[in-house]
């Protein structure tokens, strides 16, 4: 008796240890918009939830047929929030949503939310990026392909950040530039490094004054004044940090960290 | 024809020369050692004595007064008798203390240091010629890019104590400056960088003084030298007495104290500008825009101060090296083996392209 006792609680204990990786297990697909079988689905979901257990980040797609009066952005980012998507820590919850807005007409509007990792993993390039491909299927109505397509993304992005080399902008070569400014460095420092030099060598010069001989304690201040005569004030433009990569983020309703962009 | 002097030994009679190390007269023959004072003293009692036996005196040891009207030939050289040898001496009308070309003697010649023309004070030898030789091994050996071959045919020997002929100006000056100030604020939106620099008159007047500021009174030496040996402590400054040149070299002045005063007082002007510039505080910059110094009280010195030198001829140019025979401040010009600094050049330039490249490279730009 005891021992049945004792396997029970075990028993309890293995399931309670279960519970938080259930507790994540929210349905990966909503296609509340029914722009897909269940059967296909089933497979998106089967995918999507591979990718998701893989790089510990809720990968989601929903479809939807009204944004209920927010943005676009602002309603995926807070169906991500209130239906408690994102695998981590609070506040630091990581996860991908990508939102199909259909209302019935013939344009789709699409947008990618992102949180805790899913923000590294997904940078503003790469969204783009995804966009035009995903894009390019919803476009043509091939609904299911998009979601195939959808869960490779999340699987490819996630193992690049994972690797340390997230899908980015990919930076400019400048090899004119580069050749510039090597031979302007090579030719400063050695022009610096033989001025150095011949100065060492021709030390013997007129002392411009004579406070070596000042009498110390001798100088008394016997009037001075600080008067403000005029100001001036120039400003120069900050460059646009275009031409950088990584990822912009904002903040959602909920008070939570968010990146993302539509396509 | 002029007269010279030099110290005898009074214990055998050998030329004593003024040695650095102890500060006083010693003999290079017996190692007699005397204090500069009492020789002096004694030298004075021997004349007192033989002036009141009344023989004619056989040196003209301290008799100034006349000498200024010593023969003079018409391209300024003048004869001396050595007197331990004998020999004639040629020097030109600067020069005070010699050595006698053909037994090395040490001597003083009178009269070149007397009357108006006799300094007030003189600082001492305070390091030897071995000392001096040694500096300047020193310093060549610390400047790798100077031709081995200059190194090679340095002639150490030739190093020469020189006590060199020095207007000293003490003075106490009004001075008052008008400086520019600036003080730059940054700050940043979301658009803009803003710079703000505000402009300050500033104004600043005091007193101070100086004291035996140097000014080079022998054309020989090059000006820009003497000042490079700077600065003279005229703490260890004594009373002048003819028996501290013994040994040395010695010029008398050839600059006139009028003729220097230009030069002290730009010196001084600068001093000012900058003495006052230290109690402007809290500026990004600051710029003279005016000064103006009075003189309040100037008094003008005559001394002699100890500098080691040596002249050397490489490739058809005049190099001269000088020591502060007081410091041990050695300053000189070196000329520069061509092929080092080219090989300098070369080397620096792919060292940074180097390392310029790799930052590229890091940075992505190919």
């Amino acid at each position: 008796m005891k021992k049945l006792l004792s396997i029970s609680i075990v028993f309890l204990l293995i399931l309670s240890l279960m519970i938080p990786a259930f507790a994540s297990s929210k349905p990966l697909v909503v296609d509340n918009a029914e722009l897909l079988s269940a059967q296909e689905e089933a497979r998106i979901t089967q995918r999507l939830q591979q990718a998701s257990d893989k790089y510990n980040m809720d990968f989601v797609l929903v479809s939807t047929k009204t944004l209920d009066g927010k943005s676009i952005e602002a309603y995926a980012d807070d169906y991500f929030d209130n239906n408690g998507y994102g695998i981590g820590r609070k506040g630091d919850r990581s996860g991908v949503l990508l939102l199909v807005y259909d209302d019935g007409t013939n344009q789709t509007r699409r947008h990618i939310s992102t949180s805790g990792d899913g923000i590294k993993a997904f940078t503003d390039y790469g969204i783009q990026e995804a966009g035009k491909k995903l894009a390019a299927l919803m476009d043509d109505g091939k609904w299911y392909e998009a979601g195939i397509l959808f869960a490779d993304i999340c699987e490819k992005y996630a193992q690049a950040a994972e690797d340390g080399n997230p899908i980015d902008k990919p930076k400019e070569k400048k090899v004119a530039l580069s050749i510039i400014v090597i031979i302007a460095a090579a030719l400063v420092c050695a022009f610096l490094a033989v001025s150095v030099v011949k100065g060492k060598y021709k030390p013997v010069r007129f002392k411009s004054n004579a406070t070596d001989y000042l009498v110390g304690g001798s100088l008394n201040v016997t009037g001075a004044y600080d008067n403000f005569r005029t100001t001036s004030v120039t400003r120069t433009p900050i460059q646009s940090n275009s031409s950088r990569g990584g990822s912009s983020t904002h903040t959602s309703s909920s008070g939570r960290t968010h990146g993302g962009g539509s396509f | 024809m002029a007269e010279n002097l030099d110290y005898k030994c009074p214990a055998c009679g050998g030329t004593l020369e003024f040695d650095s190390a102890t500060q006083k007269m010693k003999c290079p023959f017996c190692d007699s050692v005397f204090d500069v004072s009492a020789l002096q003293q004694k030298d004075a009692v021997l004349d007192t004595q033989q002036a009141d036996m009344g023989e004619q005196p056989q040196e003209d040891s301290f008799n100034w007064s006349d000498s200024a009207t010593q023969e003079w030939n018409d391209n300024g050289m003048s004869v001396f008798v050595c007197k331990s040898c004998g020999g004639e001496i040629v020097a030109d009308e600067n020069t005070a203390a010699t050595a006698c070309p053909y037994c090395g003697n040490n001597t003083v010649l009178s009269g070149r240091l007397s009357g108006v023309l006799k300094p007030d004070f003189v600082i001492p030898f305070q390091l030897n010629k071995a000392q001096a030789k040694e500096k300047l091994k020193e310093y060549t050996a610390k400047r790798a890019f100077a031709p081995k071959s200059f190194k090679d045919e340095n002639h150490l020997e030739e190093i020469k104590g020189i006590y060199v002929p020095f207007w000293l100006f003490d003075s106490n000056i009004h001075a008052s400056v008008q400086y520019e100030g600036t003080r730059v604020r940054t700050w940043r939106d979301s658009k803009y960088q803003y710079t703000e620099t505000s402009y300050y008159d500033i104004y600043r007047q005091g007193d101070m003084s100086f004291n035996n500021i140097p000014v080079d009174g022998s054309t020989k030496m090059p000006d820009d030298l003497m000042e490079s040996i700077e600065p003279f402590d005229f703490s260890q400054a004594v009373d002048f007495q003819t028996a501290y040149l013994a040994g040395y070299l010695a010029d008398k002045y050839d600059v006139g104290m009028e003729e220097s005063i230009p030069r002290a007082n730009e010196r001084i002007k600068h001093s000012a500008e900058d003495t006052l510039r230290s109690t402007v505080q809290g500026y990004a910059s600051v710029m003279p825009r005016f000064s103006s110094v009075q003189l309040l009280s100037g008094v003008s010195k005559y001394a002699l101060y100890p500098v080691w030198i040596l002249n050397t001829d490489y490739k058809g140019e005049k190099y001269t090296f000088a020591m502060n025979g007081q410091s041990g401040k050695f300053v000189g010009n070196l000329p520069i083996d061509k092929a080092k600094i080219i090989a300098l050049f070369a080397g620096v330039a792919v060292g940074a392209g180097a390392l310029a490249g790799v930052i590229c490279k890091l940075l992505g730009l190919f």
